[in-house]
């Protein structure tokens, strides 16, 4: 018979359209991904964004559940367009970081409109991930690694939920799922955490978050002006020593240095002259080393401890004023190690027009404290007991130290010094570097932050923005020499610290509680928390990395081997990943049946294999047919698993015997080679 | 252009087609997915989803954001793993073709296949086939079998061969397609498509010579007799079934036993196709009427004879009948 073999021709050439529209528990799954991914924004975006956004979710919602039809597409069209129009108009560009939230939440929102394909929904899910991305770039706290599981997880079960056809599952089977493909990526987004060649940006420009943390420290310092002393708790920085710490009495972190003074302002001489490298030490101090971690302030500022003699940072150096500066602006968490010696520097040479800057005294205002600067230092018989007299001067008066100071009129210094006597650091820091000029000797302002807070529970030191500081430096014998006078008003504070000389002034308004122990311990604890997140997690980058392959046996650890060690650790790992994926994928049979399974292997391969078709005894007739020698032996096994696994007779031992009785069944093969045209 | 890249497409997808079946050749009618034979690819989503990723590594080493950074290699982790749980889902399920039904010409043939889950872990969201409504294998459970159906238009007469079908999978997040293919090289047979009722007096001829006297209808109840294979399950006397157990057949006067010629030269030679597609109206017919007949083609006879496998002989007759084979 000639037949006629031909390739059918498909049902229907058209493929798309495999994934049908989306099920109501798809859509709500869609709704709630876009309400949690999108909630820490809501209230950084415009209200607006958020009403419409709210609003488009809503009607989805009752549009799902009542099974109304969707809006065409130019509705959709022009919705969207209307939408990116109200962004740009509301945030005048599209690139900072509300813009870019905003135009997330609306796309997303928009997105919702469009869920025919399994593409459509999926790309909402795409976007409420951008979103997530979005909220670190605000936020990179301890809680952002909870708000980073949370969202991944839910994303991923409404990820998978709009994978599926037909309905959806129950929403803690999709979160287990999700859960469970979390924890399993887990290891590979570690080694590529670990691994991944960090190269730095910014590729472009970084918009600035609003709410950047700003420093107690400035660029001016006006002591006049402020009424109050705003204390912020908030980390400047923290530092661990390599070896013991000094005396918190001794730890000057310094900041910019002001030697312009308009009688009212100090600010700095000149805008940051070029960073130059460290003069030597004296050679008879102490040596401290340290690793400090930055929290992003926005300038320049390292904040070395005083003096800085060496430092890892590239590009970083000392200014004319012997500030140590970092390259660019600090905008992000920053970690860095240095050596200083609490010695102070070795005689150097200073350029005339700093030391004339040091020496000028405004001629408009302060009259009366010029000339009892010019008193002073005609009754001293040199410059150094002079500055001793200064000192003196304050701790004699009845200086007080206070963060509520009176605001003072056109002569602040004057009207400090003999009418007032109230202030805290910038008032003596000031009023004692125009003293000292008026006497002759050049001097100028430091500000930056004095002490620090031991964690005992992290070994590292906190210095909070409350812990700024101002002082002074004098020009002596070829090197500046600092002078503290809020240490002769109030030597608690340079002693203790800031917060305990407060604590046991009781004059700022602590919270109560702060003074509990217990909650100190517990605030303790949560710092320590913090700067080990800060340090470890935050603060990991190429630095971190080049020690990794340091410690893997790289002397000089280059990209390159970042590469292959990270392609041959995930080579193994997806190795190993797969291997354990594999591993109980079939089902096993229970040992009865394991048994009887190979006691029809071994008789067919004396006899012929057993049909699928062909239950125990109608198979043992045809084999003893076959094989009469055997037939006494497998009508006792066959009896047996029949009475095992049908009949429900037999126990634990007879089972036994029948495993036992197959495992010693081993029949020969074929006695006789079965004729050709046999069967 | 657009031509172009189909082509360009379909030529390719033919190179891949060949290729798979040098690598596979023909599977027997059982057959257990290994996984050496199990492709993967990512879905559109899928490179959407990389294309997110790489973005937001961007904007993570951009803002030197660890958190960012966490982020986009935790979503990278998840993503490698599906590729894990999709090739997985589908490795070593099995598939056992289970019958096939010749059809006429026109309709849809249907292959039935069962799909097994032999594996401890549960197989979810199968997709047998690829037209546009495949079946669906929402979940199998460990040990669980579930029966799909691939349908197949018809268009012509003879053998239909069934191409190539795929099972594949989406599963768990849409980000990767799992898929194999199974060739069985299975074919059925499409009859002719019967001409219509109404036409049969158009033709000019009415194909039928009787050897006996004109049958006149089925009108005459005539007796019982016990049942022989090929009668007829209209003509099963179900009353006298329910009530004895005994299968009885009721014989009508009308239903004479003289066979009916069914015979290619006594159709006008109009078209060879209307020729068999008439040919075969007159072998349904003659089966429904439960008369015997015989089927005479240049070259063979069939017949006379009734029943269900005369009547799958003489249409399958028809429908591989060729003209220029045999005259």
């Amino acid at each position: 018979m000639i037949g006629k073999r031909r390739k059918a021709v498909p049902a229907t050439t058209e493929r798309r359209s495999e994934t049908p529209e989306a099920s109501t528990g798809q859509i709500i799954w869609l709704i709630a991904t876009i309400a949690v991914t999108g909630a820490p924004h809501a209230l950084h975006v415009h209200p607006w964004v958020s009403l419409v956004v709210i609003a488009i979710l809503t009607w989805r919602l009752v549009a799902a559940l009542k099974r109304r039809p969707l809006p065409r597409p130019w509705v959709r069209v022009s919705l969207t367009l209307l939408g990116f129009a109200g962004v740009l108009v509301s945030y005048q560009q599209l690139s900072g970081l509300s813009a870019g939230a905003a135009l997330l939440l609306v796309m997303a929102a928009m997105k919702l409109l469009e869920t025919r394909g399994h593409r459509d929904r999926a790309i909402v899910i795409f976007i409420c991930y951008f979103l997530l991305f979005t909220t670190f770039l605000r936020a990179q706290e301890i809680w952002s690694l909870a708000w980073l599981v949370i969202g991944t997880v839910v994303a991923t079960a409404a990820l998978f939920q709009v994978a599926r056809t037909g309905r959806v599952v129950p929403a803690p089977v999709a979160v287990t799922q999700a859960a469970r493909l979390l924890l399993q990526a887990l290891p590979i987004a570690l080694l590529l955490f670990l691994l991944f060649p960090r190269i730095p940006g910014p590729f472009w420009s970084l918009p600035r978050a609003s709410d950047q943390a700003a420093s107690g420290l400035s660029d001016e310092l006006s002591p006049g002006d402020i009424g109050e002393l705003a204390l912020s708790d908030k980390v400047a920085f923290r530092v661990r020593f390599e070896g013991p710490a000094p005396d918190p009495a001794d730890m000057y972190w310094r900041g910019p240095v002001m030697s312009r003074f308009d009688g009212r302002r100090w600010s700095q001489r000149q805008s940051t002259p070029r960073p130059r490298a460290a003069g030597a030490a004296q050679p008879d101090t102490t040596e401290i080393a340290y690793e400090l971690t930055l929290e992003p302030h926005g300038n320049k500022w390292l904040l070395a401890l005083e003096t800085p003699i060496r430092w890892d940072m590239p590009g970083a150096g000392l200014s004319g004023t012997d500030q140590l500066l970092a390259e660019r602006d600090i905008d992000r968490r920053l970690s860095w190690r240095g050596t200083s010696t609490l010695g102070g520097p070795r005689p150097r040479y200073e350029r005339p027009d700093a030391l004339g800057a040091a020496r000028q005294v405004p001629v408009v205002n302060n009259p009366r404290s010029a000339e009892l600067g010019r008193t002073l230092r005609r009754a001293a018989g040199s410059d150094a007991a002079f500055l001793d007299a200064l000192l003196a001067y304050f701790a004699g008066r009845d200086f007080a130290y206070t963060l509520r100071p009176p605001t003072l009129g056109a002569n602040p210094v004057d009207e400090f010094l003999f009418e007032t006597r109230r202030g805290f650091c910038g008032h003596y820091a000031s009023a004692f570097t125009l003293l000292a000029r008026a006497g002759g000797v050049p001097t100028r302002v430091v500000t930056g932050y004095q002490g620090g807070e031991k964690n005992p529970l992290g070994d590292y030191w906190i210095v909070r923005q409350s812990d700024a500081h101002a002082w002074s430096e004098a020009w002596l014998d070829g090197r500046w020499v600092r002078y503290d006078p809020t240490a002769s008003v109030a030597p608690d504070r340079i002693e203790y610290g800031f917060s305990e000389a407060m604590g046991r002034r009781a004059e700022i308004t602590r919270d109560l509680l702060a003074r509990n122990p217990a909650f100190m311990r517990l605030a303790m604890s949560w710092d320590a928390l913090n700067a080990g997140w800060n340090r470890w997690v935050l603060g990991f980058g190429p630095e971190a990395q080049s020690s990794i392959l340091r410690f893997i046996g790289f002397r000089q650890p280059a990209i390159e081997h970042l590469v292959i060690t990270m392609s041959i650790a995930a080579t193994l790992l997806l190795l190993l990943i797969g291997i354990s994926q594999r591993r109980g994928a079939r089902m096993k049979p229970d040992a009865l049946t394991a048994a009887y399974l190979r006691l029809c292997r071994r008789t067919g391969e004396a006899t012929r294999a057993r049909r699928p078709s062909e239950g125990p005894g109608e198979y043992l007739a045809a084999c003893c047919a076959q094989r009469p020698d055997l037939a006494a032996e497998l009508q006792r096994l066959v009896g047996l698993y029949i009475g095992l696994r049908y009949d429900g007779t037999g126990d634990a031992s007879t089972r036994q015997e029948f495993i036992d009785g197959v495992r010693a069944f081993r029949p020969q093969r074929r006695l006789h080679p079965e004729p050709k045209n046999g069967r | 252009m657009n031509a172009i890249a189909r082509r360009l497409a379909g030529t390719f997808e033919n190179k891949v087609q060949a290729w798979a079946r040098r690598r596979q050749g023909i599977d027997p009618p059982s057959v257990r997915l290994a996984s050496r034979r199990i492709y993967i690819l990512p879905t559109r989503a899928g490179l959407i989803f990389a294309g997110v990723v790489f973005t937001m590594l961007l904007g993570s080493m951009n803002y030197n954001n660890n958190m960012g950074f966490a982020l986009t290699f935790l979503l990278a982790g998840i993503g490698i793993i599906s590729i894990y749980h999709c090739h997985r889902n589908l490795a070593d399920v099995c598939v056992h073709f289970a019958g096939s039904h010749p059809v006429f010409n026109g309709e849809t043939a249907r292959f039935s296949f069962v799909i097994e889950n032999t594996s401890s872990h549960v197989r979810e969201q199968l997709q047998f086939g690829s037209g546009p409504r495949p079946d669906r294998c929402d979940q199998l459970l460990p040990g669980a079998r579930q029966t799909v159906i691939e349908r197949v238009a018809t268009s012509r007469r003879g053998w239909l061969h069934l191409p190539r079908l795929s099972v594949s999978c989406r599963y768990p997040l849409g980000l990767f397609r799992a898929w194999t293919w199974i060739d069985m090289d299975l074919t059925e047979i499409v009859y002719p498509q019967p001409a219509p009722a109404a036409s049969m007096s158009a033709t000019g001829g009415t194909g039928l010579t009787t050897t006996g006297r004109r049958t006149s209808g089925d009108d005459d109840f005539s007796g019982l007799r016990h049942y022989r294979i090929g009668d007829p399950p209209k003509r099963i006397a179900w009353k006298v079934l329910a009530r004895t157990g005994e299968m009885l057949i009721t014989e009508y006067d009308g239903a004479s036993d003289s066979p009916v010629w069914i015979d290619w030269q006594a159709f006008a030679p109009a078209d060879s196709e209307q020729r068999l597609s008439l040919m075969a109206r007159r072998v349904v017919d003659a089966d429904t009427a439960g008369q015997p007949w015989g089927l005479r083609l240049p070259g063979q006879t069939l017949g006379p004879q009734r029943g269900a496998v005369h009547r799958h002989a003489c249409l399958a007759a028809l429908a591989l009948f060729d003209e220029a084979g045999q005259v």
